[in-house]
């Protein structure tokens, strides 16, 4: 089935926060933020810009009337800046007035004098000073100490990967409208309506059932609208209920990039050792994670590179370290893998230095280690229907893997301006949220008179294409053709106390809940089937419901109709916790995910060594999608993942000078991949297996792991480079862009 | 008042013409189908298409109409995803685009549905020659006619092309591809040309773009009407100013003092919106763009000569310079993207004096000579390369106006290269870029002039390397001696684009890559790279 939405994106008719029809009264509000990172604040002077024309009002943090709080795992984040300043970007006030061009006009009109304080920009600093956000944690099997004199192979080093601006097409905002008795409805794009609402209620001091938060879509999310959201739906609602007046907000790109936080970059030290026949016997590893200013997801998002710090791997003895460090920098926060590619990728960066060193190719290291049934991961859980070993043989055959390796290394030998390399990206992705207590959802499903049937979950919809998938769970459940099923928007009042759209989990929790309150309304209207004399066992197809033998049957529309007459309740609301997780915290074991997600990648690139860049020829998968509920939805999530992956090791650099002020702050500075900068052809091959029951119909999570293929994109080049230049002793700092690949190409010892 | 037609209606607007043509179709007119993404044209997805009439005929471009004054809409046909839409189903550029999963949060998707169209629209206008240019572009037909075969996807390259401003961050692109590909093989079946009544019936654009050719003429008619109205207003005025002027005997001198001018000219806007967004509302502008006429390229013996007006479009498509310089398609397609290459003028992109502007690098090798025009002094004739002084700074007074640029072709005795390196190898700003312009006598070195930006604080021509160069051998051993000049004449600084140490090092592998590119027989490339390594 072809995303429900596409018709209407193809002909512009969908309806984004920025299109939605403004009232007569709307007022229009512009954060203001500070020029430097890291200050007090010594005076805030807002009277010459109060002056200026068509302003309205200019908020600070004294006109909050609860608290001036928007942190989620820590109480860390102020809305408006109050007495010091911690990242260049943070917000100290909103300007209000008749238009977004009066307020920029005055806001250049604002004064605030700063006295400056040190800046902390990098993360092992921050952790060298005692700047951590939270207790770093361990994450331990085996015992590494003990087994070091075993190896036949140590190998240590260090990793840097920076971090990623989301650049979701669509910029965050939200339209807040005053309601009646003082309460507000906010239109936000956010993937965590839950949160906004929330938020808002401790910012403004209101009871959380007086803030109704509707989303109906996001031109991109990517995570960046997950926690980050929060601040503009607060303002814009700020400005709402002190004004009783409707309030938009609706960041231009510049602010956005300048004001919200990114993927996190981290450094990391690993020794990895391993022994005579190449089986990784031990690894230590030590992440520093660069937060920035205060928590966000950070936390969280340390905890997953912790769980997915031996990827695909199966390693008896590991110690596994993560701190989370306070920066100068915007708040770096959810970015489609959540950490996992951090921790991807230090491990991948050790299996390479030791391929290197040894002599061999990573692939054989790599196909040696893969984890199997019955291997225990560091955080305790014993692996079951893994694919890791099948998808690797599944890519190395269907892709003819060994020709490809000598077709490679023979270019290589033939050619002295252009050399080529090839990696293999094998990858394990735990599916939950990795906080057992997040794992949960519900459904509003009614149907009306007419047979017509409405479904409200807390999924967002933001191109992923969970509403299509909801809307063929509803449809196929209840036998029904889908047009009679609406998937209405994510909204408050309708679905309470929601999970964020995240984890990639947001087919799985509400599709679940749905399929349950379908059941349940299948169960009743069979009952009202059975009572007009539909006897024995029954089933919903082609808008009937029939007998077993198909020898009887009734129509839809009628039975939906009896029900009512007959009193049936014709609207369910379900509620859908994962069974079996569970995660100690105080011990850092358990079973903290439903199931992984599993596949193999092979890349290849061309290094044009005369100029330092290269292409991506082409890149050939194959990924454990389960049972497929939606191939086509699916390959788009495949695809797209496996290209914003690409990015963020290749041509996504995001760059702050030394005074913490971001230089990449704009699409003319900071390129994200065009369609000439994807891979000339990617094949997608998908794993044959049964799915697993706690995936919705079997149909695994597909939102980010194939992110992670990105990853072979960075040791592909790094091969080309090395063919080049042998004798170079090469870093591991991503991305690898073209700067970093010319200046290697040519670097001597 | 500001004319023209916005899809199936007339417009007649008071709004200032400095207002981007992106806030009047989405908040004047409350077209929110066009989207924001960036408001600097690195996006797409605020694209449109500008219609311009042409004799019988209208041709279509399309443009990031967040970059665009609404002056610059006058008299002209602007076609949003609104007016491409069909009244009972999705147009053929649409349903392509769903049927291969071509959008997911679909906040890009407006935009390429806009440009897709475009590109049809666009092949609707070409001529036979154009057209047969297109199609030696795609690989495939290039494969094909090595292989033998007949598979080829000939507009597969142009269509690529067509959408190469649009940015997606969901899809990866290949779905869009394949919709994109689908298209291309459908107006290949058009035959000759697949003309409007052809896309018409195909479905490509409602019916009502029949019609619009006649109802711009009209609108064209009625901007002429005003126009005189308005000139004999202004004469009339003028008329009266002067005779009162001549009784306060005001002297010569007092008049000639006041400046000529107290507004900012606007060609294509594509830097000023970017650079100026905030301040455009509240200052005074000129708009040129509507002295533009339909053919700002003319020849005059071996030199090119284009009004201020020529967009960088107007010369990547000229006939004669595609066959003066094989590689010219594949050059100016490295200059920006496609709908601001549609917008963008050649003048504004040497007055903008940046360092690293792309059509300046590659016209400072050309023996570009500038003609400016003053009010009162009338006009002179700068060389480009004499033209920048310092960093921003111009041989060019503050009411001079560039009236016309001129350029050598070059001839078959020489080579021309151009070379680009960026982060992102299109739609991307230089990190550093060079031009060479190179005349062999034998294995001598007749003439030769580079260029490079990136390397200093105005684009340079690169005298010094030039001229240790000329009436040298051609051999390796020279190149590398130059090489050595070349880093004495150039200054880079590190800034978001590269380092210092990175772009001293691109701008020998860029000057390498000159000789390597042109002389690949005469010259070894391993010699070139290892021999600076060493």
């Amino acid at each position: 089935m072809i995303n429900i939405d596409a018709h209407n994106h193809v002909s512009g008719k969908s309806v984004y926060l920025d299109d939605i029809p403004e009232l007569r009264d709307t007022l229009y509000a512009l954060p203001f933020d500070a020029p430097v990172a890291h200050a007090r604040i010594l005076s805030l002077n807002l009277d010459a810009a109060r002056q200026m024309p068509g302003i309205v009002r200019i908020l600070s943090a004294k006109d909050i009337p609860g608290e001036n709080q928007i942190g989620g795992i820590v109480a860390d984040e102020p809305l408006l800046a109050d007495e010091q300043i911690h990242f260049h970007g943070q917000c100290i006030g909103v300007i209000i007035g008749v238009s977004e061009h009066h307020c920029r006009q005055a806001s250049k009109a604002i004064q605030v004098e700063f006295s400056e304080l040190p800046a902390i920009l990098d993360a092992r600093q921050a952790q060298a000073q005692g700047q951590l956000i939270v207790e770093p944690r361990t994450f331990c099997i085996g015992n590494p100490d003990q087994v070091w004199g075993e190896c036949r192979h140590i190998i240590e080093g260090n990793t840097e990967v920076n971090g990623q601006e989301h650049l979701y097409i669509e910029t965050q905002g939200a339209y807040a409208r005053p309601k009646e008795d003082g309460s507000l409805l906010i239109s936000s794009s956010t993937q965590a309506p839950t949160a906004v609402q929330r938020m808002i209620a401790r910012v403004l001091a209101l009871p959380m059932h007086k803030v109704e938060v509707d989303t109906v879509r996001l031109g991109g999310g990517f995570g960046g609208k997950e926690d980050q959201a929060n601040s503009w739906a607060v303002m814009a609602a700020l400005g709402a209920h002190l004004l009783q007046r409707p309030v938009k907000l609706s960041l231009h790109r510049l602010e956005d990039m300048r004001m919200t936080g990114k993927r996190h970059p981290y450094s990391a030290d690993f020794k990895i050792g391993l022994s005579e026949d190449l089986k990784i016997l031990a690894y230590e590893v030590t992440h520093y994670q660069n937060a920035g200013a205060s928590a966000d997801l950070s936390p969280a998002v340390m905890e997953r590179t912790l769980f997915h710090s031996t990827n695909a791997y199966f390693i008896p003895h590991v110690r596994a370290t993560a701190y989370c460090c306070r920066t100068n920098l915007p708040p770096n926060t959810a970015f489609r893998g959540f950490g996992g590619p951090q921790g991807k990728f230090v491990i991948e960066a050790a299996i390479v230095k030791a391929a290197e060193r040894i002599g061999v190719k990573a692939a054989e290291i790599q196909a040696k280690n893969l984890i199997g049934d019955g291997d225990e991961m560091p955080y305790g859980q014993v692996m079951q229907k893994t694919q890791a070993r099948q998808s690797w043989t599944q890519c190395m055959e269907q892709y003819e893997y060994s020709q490809q390796r000598e077709r490679v290394d023979r270019f290589n030998q033939s050619h002295s301006t252009q050399k080529k390399g090839l990696a293999v990206q094998p990858i394990c992705f735990g599916i939950s949220f990795t906080n057992t207590m997040m794992n949960h959802a519900r459904a509003l499903v009614h149907i009306y008179l007419d047979g017509s049937v409405v479904v409200s979950t807390g999924a967002v919809e933001m191109g992923q294409g969970v509403n299509t998938k909801l809307l063929q769970i509803a449809s196929e459940c209840f036998g029904i053709e889908p047009r009679r099923v609406r998937i209405e928007s994510a909204n408050t009042l309708r679905v309470a106390n929601t999970s964020p759209t995240a984890a990639s989990a947001g087919a799985d929790l509400n599709g679940k809940a749905l399929l349950m309150a379908c059941e349940a309304l299948v169960g009743r209207l069979k009952a009202v089937a059975s009572q007009e004399g539909l006897l024995g066992d029954l089933f919903f197809s082609d808008e009937h419901i029939y007998t077993r033998d198909r020898a009887s049957a009734m129509s839809w529309s009628d039975l939906v109709t009896k029900a009512f007459q007959k009193r049936v309740c014709l609207s369910e609301n379900a509620h859908y916790a994962t069974p079996v997780i569970h995660f100690d915290k105080s011990m850092e074991k358990g079973h903290p995910f439903a199931y992984h997600v599993y596949g193999t990648a092979i890349v290849e690139v061309t290094l044009d060594c005369i100029r330092g860049r290269y292409v991506l020829d082409q890149v050939q998968l194959v990924h454990d999608l389960g049972q497929s509920m939606n191939s086509a939805i699916d390959l788009g999530q495949i695809e797209g993942g496996l290209v914003q992956g690409i990015g963020w090791l290749t041509l996504e650099e995001v760059q702050f000078n030394d005074k913490g002020r971001l230089l990449s702050n704009a699409l003319s500075t900071y390129k994200i991949p065009d369609i000439y900068s994807v891979p000339g052809q990617i094949q997608v091959a998908l794993l044959e297996n049964e799915g697993h029951e706690l995936a919705i119909k079997k149909s695994k999570a597909v939102g980010e792991p194939p992110l992670m293929y990105g990853l072979g994109a960075y040791f592909a080049i790094r091969e080309a480079v090395r063919a080049f230049n042998p004798d170079l002793e090469l870093k591991f700092d991503a991305p690898y862009t073209p700067e970093k690949v010319l200046m290697d190409l040519y670097r001597q010892e | 008042m500001i004319q023209f037609l916005l899809n199936n209606r007339l417009i007649q607007t008071e709004q200032s013409g400095a207002m981007t043509l992106l806030d009047f179709i989405r908040y004047d007119q409350q077209l929110r189908g066009t989207k924001i993404g960036c408001r600097e044209g690195d996006c797409g997805a605020c694209t449109v298409l500008t219609g311009e009439l042409d004799g019988d005929q209208i041709r279509y471009r399309s443009v990031t109409c967040c970059l665009m004054p609404l002056a610059n809409a006058q008299g002209r046909h602007i076609v949003t995803v609104e007016g491409l839409n069909l009244p009972d189903q999705l147009n053929r550029v649409q349903q392509a685009m769903v049927q291969n999963s071509g959008t997911q949060c679909g906040f890009c998707t407006p935009g390429f549905v806009v440009s897709l169209s475009g590109f049809a629209l666009r092949l609707s206008t070409m001529s036979p020659n154009a057209r047969a240019e297109l199609k030696t572009r795609s690989p495939s037909v290039l494969k094909a006619q090595a292989d033998k075969k007949e598979t080829a996807r000939p507009y597969e390259e142009a269509i690529i092309s067509a959408i190469d401003g649009n940015i997606c961050r969901c899809t990866g692109y290949k779905s869009i591809e394949r919709a994109a590909f689908e298209l291309a093989a459908e107006l290949e079946e058009s035959g000759a040309a697949p003309d409007l009544p052809w896309l018409e019936s195909r479905g490509f654009i409602p019916e009502y773009f029949l019609g619009a050719a006649d109802r711009l003429k009209g609108v064209r008619e009625s901007i002429q009407h005003l126009a005189n109205q308005r000139g004999k207003a202004e004469l009339q005025a003028r008329e009266d100013a002067a005779r009162a002027a001549d009784a306060a005997s005001s002297s010569v001198a007092s008049r000639d003092s006041t400046p000529a001018r107290d507004f900012t000219p606007v060609g294509g806007g594509t830097d000023l919106y970017v650079q100026k967004h905030d301040q455009i509302l509240n200052m005074d502008w000129q708009f040129l763009a509507s002295a533009r006429t339909v053919t700002p390229l003319r020849f005059e013996g071996s030199r090119c000569v284009i009004s201020s007006l020529a967009t960088a479009a107007d010369l990547m498509e000229e006939e004669r310079l595609l066959r003066a310089i094989p590689q010219w398609y594949a050059y100016m397609k490295l200059v920006s993207s496609t709908p601001i290459r549609h917008m963008g003028t050649v003048a504004g992109n040497l007055a903008n004096a940046s360092p690293i502007g792309d059509l300046t690098i590659l016209l400072l090798v050309l023996q570009t000579r500038l003609t400016l025009r003053h009010p009162r002094r009338g006009t002179r004739i700068v060389a480009l390369k004499d033209f920048y002084m310092g960093y921003k700074k111009m041989d060019k007074d503050e009411d001079e106006l560039i009236e016309s640029i001129d350029f050598e072709l070059p001839d078959h005795q020489q080579h021309f290269s151009f070379e680009k390196v960026c982060k992102r190898s299109y739609l991307d700003i230089a990190t550093v870029n060079s031009a060479m312009c190179i005349r062999m006598e034998q294995d001598r070195i007749a003439d030769i002039r580079l260029s490079m930006g990136g390397v200093a604080p105005v684009p340079a021509f690169l005298a010094e390397t030039s001229g240790f160069l000329i009436g040298q051998q051609l051999h390796e051993g020279t190149i590398l001696k130059a090489a050595s000049v070349l880093q004495e004449e150039i200054s880079p600084i590190g800034d978001v684009r590269g380092s210092e140490a990175y772009k001293r090092l691109l701008a020998r592998q860029l000057f390498f890559a000159h000789f390597i590119e042109c002389f690949p027989d005469r010259l070894s490339a391993e010699t070139l790279l290892k021999g600076s390594a060493s």
